[in-house]
């Protein structure tokens, strides 16, 4: 199967690299099923791409290499709803708002993206955490 | 908006599934149950607002492919200048 990205081009995959969000994204809940998508092995940014609206996509980068600390809680009922034994085996990425500036770039680490690849289950959760905000500017200076 | 006025102990019911309680009102603060199955998800409006609107700034900003480039520039020098430990980013890699 194959999506068409209006900039990432030609993106072929199989049923199985599907990965389902039961709960959608906040603001675009009927979307479900996402890719996770590295244009290179290198590349930092890893592209979130919406399997039925190829034109809706994220890109996500990992919190700790802009954050070290980050440490958001991960509740009980988080780990069943993404059918994880514990924080461990899941991946976890914050959702990039590129601006004109690249330098402005903000990570949104109240709501970070947690993923159980094994499972194929993803979830964005919504943080009550007052150190964490939607706009944390990911360079310095 | 349907408006209704409840007091302590009353409860809404919406569609089949979901029903709202007023537990406990103190002061200005009125502490409200929720019964709802699991797919639905419920948040406190302002915490659902802020984090709904940057998903849709983060949608709609992701097109900026020419910042998008700068920034993964900016991203490697700026580890370069000062490496963090990170996690490895595991994922498909698709041509």
């Amino acid at each position: 199967m194959e999506i068409h990205h209006r900039h990432l081009g030609v993106i072929s995959y199989r049923e199985d690299d599907v990965i389902t969000f039961p709960l959608g994204l906040l603001g675009f809940l009927k979307f479900k099923r996402y890719l996770l998508f590295q244009q290179d092995v290198s590349d930092p940014l890893v592209w979130m791409v919406s399997v039925d609206n190829p034109d809706l996509c994220f890109p996500l980068l990992d919190p700790k290499r802009f954050c070290p600390d980050y440490n958001p809680n991960i509740t009980k009922r988080d780990l069943s709803e993404l059918s994880a034994e514990n924080p461990q085996s899941l991946q976890m990425y914050s959702i990039v708002t590129i601006l004109q500036d690249a330098r402005m770039a903000t990570a949104n680490l109240s709501g970070p993206i947690l993923i159980n690849r094994e499972h194929r289950i993803g979830k964005q959760l919504v943080l009550l955490d007052d150190r964490y905000s939607t706009k944390h500017r990911i360079l310095n200076g | 908006m349907l408006v209704l006025t409840r007091r302590l102990g009353e409860t809404i019911v919406i569609g089949d599934d979901i029903v709202i309680k007023i537990v406990d009102i103190h002061g200005k603060q009125i502490r409200v149950g929720i019964e709802a199955p699991t797919e639905v998800s419920v948040y406190r409006g302002e915490i659902y607002d802020r984090i709904m609107l940057e998903n849709k700034a983060a949608a709609q900003a992701a097109n900026n492919h020419a910042s998008l480039a700068e920034l993964k520039k900016l991203i490697a020098s700026d580890e370069k200048a000062a490496p963090a430990s990170s996690t490895p980013v595991g994922s498909n890699s698709r041509s």
